[in-house]
């Protein structure tokens, strides 16, 4: 989808890690509130509430924002695994670009368990047969990349490293540890080639932004703000595949995300080496790699020297996942999304400091969920 | 030492199998797997489908039985659910209708990528699954096509 008229007001973040003695809610409103705060606005200004999350009670949405005030406005839950902020953060945009909103706040929330993810939409007898396992689905991934490429375990778990070593500089990032090629090649096997160090860890947090149409912008004199350009969102074509599909077309099988990042390309009239820096769903480190050639940062096959050469750290051509990634944030399902556009924005803003991607001027957001859900957003200034 | 007993298991999910008239399964023999293909694109689905998702013509019931092993890893840590034991090998395997499959792999090398598999009645609990398990009817395995993993 095309954004014309949409910018983000403000951002929030509650930080990935684990949290016993706070609850998702609180998790959730302390993200909202200091989105809010950041747009310098309240909760009563706005015209509608997205809240994306995957495992938490009914009435998500609501009984967060209970503890922030109560608006009266619609609130929306929205969930679709790893995809639910980028959703809420879609239906949000296009509620602004319809005129049926100007202050929208789109908020993410997860306390998930430690561990595998359980409930990924496999059927009872793919659970049963051992087949309904998520890490299964990325080692083929990887290994298939191992088989076509040149790439090699050394490359996934440099990977793995250049994120860990970006989070060093993240406050809200779970891990923020150094780690080693041979710190992550000799971390507990998990699947082949996929070692522990290569996946990230389901965990909790909260992120959140507010967006505002340009005619509020202006009647609230709000300058210099984050452009929200575009942002894309498919679902499964005939011949994707991922969790939690059994099978898939031999050979011929298409990408989520080269699909949803052409559209948000074209829908903001930018190409893939006009970024200045991207946000990619790395669940493992294989996925990274894969996510390298399907938003367009390199060709088929180049993917592993693109990270060799230092192109995708920090300082580099096109730095991804400057934030550490899910590798090292770990992932909240229904708030990574945002947290991507959270660390975007600040990022553009110019507010990093030491992790500041220099003259930053165009960003870009990816995800991807099982069910096979992937969304791709644009952001500028 | 006696052979082991035969056991007659009903299947996980019926509509996986193309089940005999008992509607069961003996375990550690073939099976065949219930999947199906557009007579208009070709597109195979397993497990079998009605409408192709494509193109919306309805299918035709196809049989898989045997394919070749193009990926694999292992399983090392117990996931929720599963009926199993770790460690073991999840297998793609792809099949002459342009299909790609998971599978647990039964008496296979993980690393033989390219071999020939058939597909097998296993045990999943108190029912039947399916695995894939070498070839009874191909030419004696050559060896390892590849050495990752």
């Amino acid at each position: 989808m095309r954004c014309e008229n949409v910018s983000i007001a403000g951002v929030g973040i509650h930080p990935f890690g684990r949290f016993p003695d706070r609850s998702y809610r609180q998790l959730g409103a302390e993200a909202a509130a200091g989105a809010l705060d950041d747009a310098g606005i309240g909760v009563s200004d706005l015209d509608m509430i997205f809240v994306a999350n995957v495992g938490a009670e009914m009435a998500k949405g609501q009984n967060v924002l209970d503890l922030l005030g109560r608006p009266g406005v619609p609130v929306i839950n929205v969930e679709a695994a790893c995809a639910s902020s980028a959703s809420a953060l879609f239906l949000g945009a296009q509620m602004i670009e319809a005129g049926a909103a100007d202050l929208v706040l789109c908020l993410g929330v997860e306390k998930a368990p430690r561990g595998f993810i359980a409930a990924s939409g496999f059927d009872e007898w793919q659970i049963e047969s051992g087949l309904g396992v998520n890490p299964v689905y990325f080692a083929l991934q990887a290994q298939r990349l191992l088989l076509d490429t040149d790439a090699t375990v050394d490359d996934l778990a440099l990977v793995s490293v250049k994120n860990h070593g970006h989070a060093v500089h993240n406050p809200n990032a779970m891990y923020r540890k150094e780690v080693t090629v041979e710190e992550v090649l000799s971390s507990r096997a998990v699947c082949p080639p996929l070692t522990l160090l290569m996946l990230c860890a389901p965990n909790e947090g909260a992120a959140a932004v507010v967006l505002v149409s340009d005619r509020e912008a202006e009647r609230r004199g709000l300058d210099g703000r984050v452009q929200l350009r575009a942002v894309s969102l498919v679902s499964r074509a005939p011949d994707d595949w991922f969790v939690p599909a059994p099978s898939f077309r031999s050979g011929h099988a298409t990408s989520l995300t080269s699909r949803a990042a052409q559209a948000a390309y074209e829908d903001a009239a930018v190409g893939p080496s006009d970024l200045d820096l991207v946000e990619c769903q790395d669940t493992d480190a294989g996925s990274e790699l894969i996510a390298y050639r399907d938003l367009g940062l390199c060709a088929a096959g180049a993917e592993a020297e693109l990270v060799r050469s230092g192109a995708t750290t920090l300082g580099g051509r096109i730095p991804v996942n400057v934030s550490g990634g899910l590798l090292s944030k770990g992932e909240p399902l229904g708030a990574s999304g945002l947290g991507q556009v959270h660390e975007v924005v600040q990022q553009l803003r110019g507010l990093r400091g030491v992790a500041q991607v220099e003259n930053a001027r165009l960003g870009a957001c990816h995800v991807m969920g099982a069910g096979h859900t992937a969304s791709v957003a644009i952001l500028g200034r | 030492m006696s052979p082991a007993p035969v056991e007659d298991l009903p299947p996980v999910a019926p509509a996986l199998f193309e089940l005999g008239p008992a509607g069961t399964l003996r375990i550690g023999d073939p099976a065949t797997l219930a999947a199906s293909r557009c007579p208009d694109c070709g597109r195979a689905e397993f497990p079998r489908v009605m409408t192709c998702p494509a193109c919306g013509r309805t299918t035709v019931a196809i049989a898989l039985e045997r394919g070749t092993l193009a990926g694999s890893t292992t399983v090392l840590h117990a996931p929720p659910g599963a009926l199993l034991e770790v460690p073991y090998d999840v297998g793609v395997v792809e099949f002459e209708c342009d299909l790609s499959v998971l599978g647990v792999l039964i008496g296979i090398d993980p690393a033989d990528l390219g071999r020939s598999v058939e597909v097998r009645a296993t045990r999943v609990g108190d029912r039947a699954g399916f695995a894939f398990a070498p070839d009874a009817t191909a030419a004696p395995h050559a060896g390892t096509k590849d050495e990752l993993r």
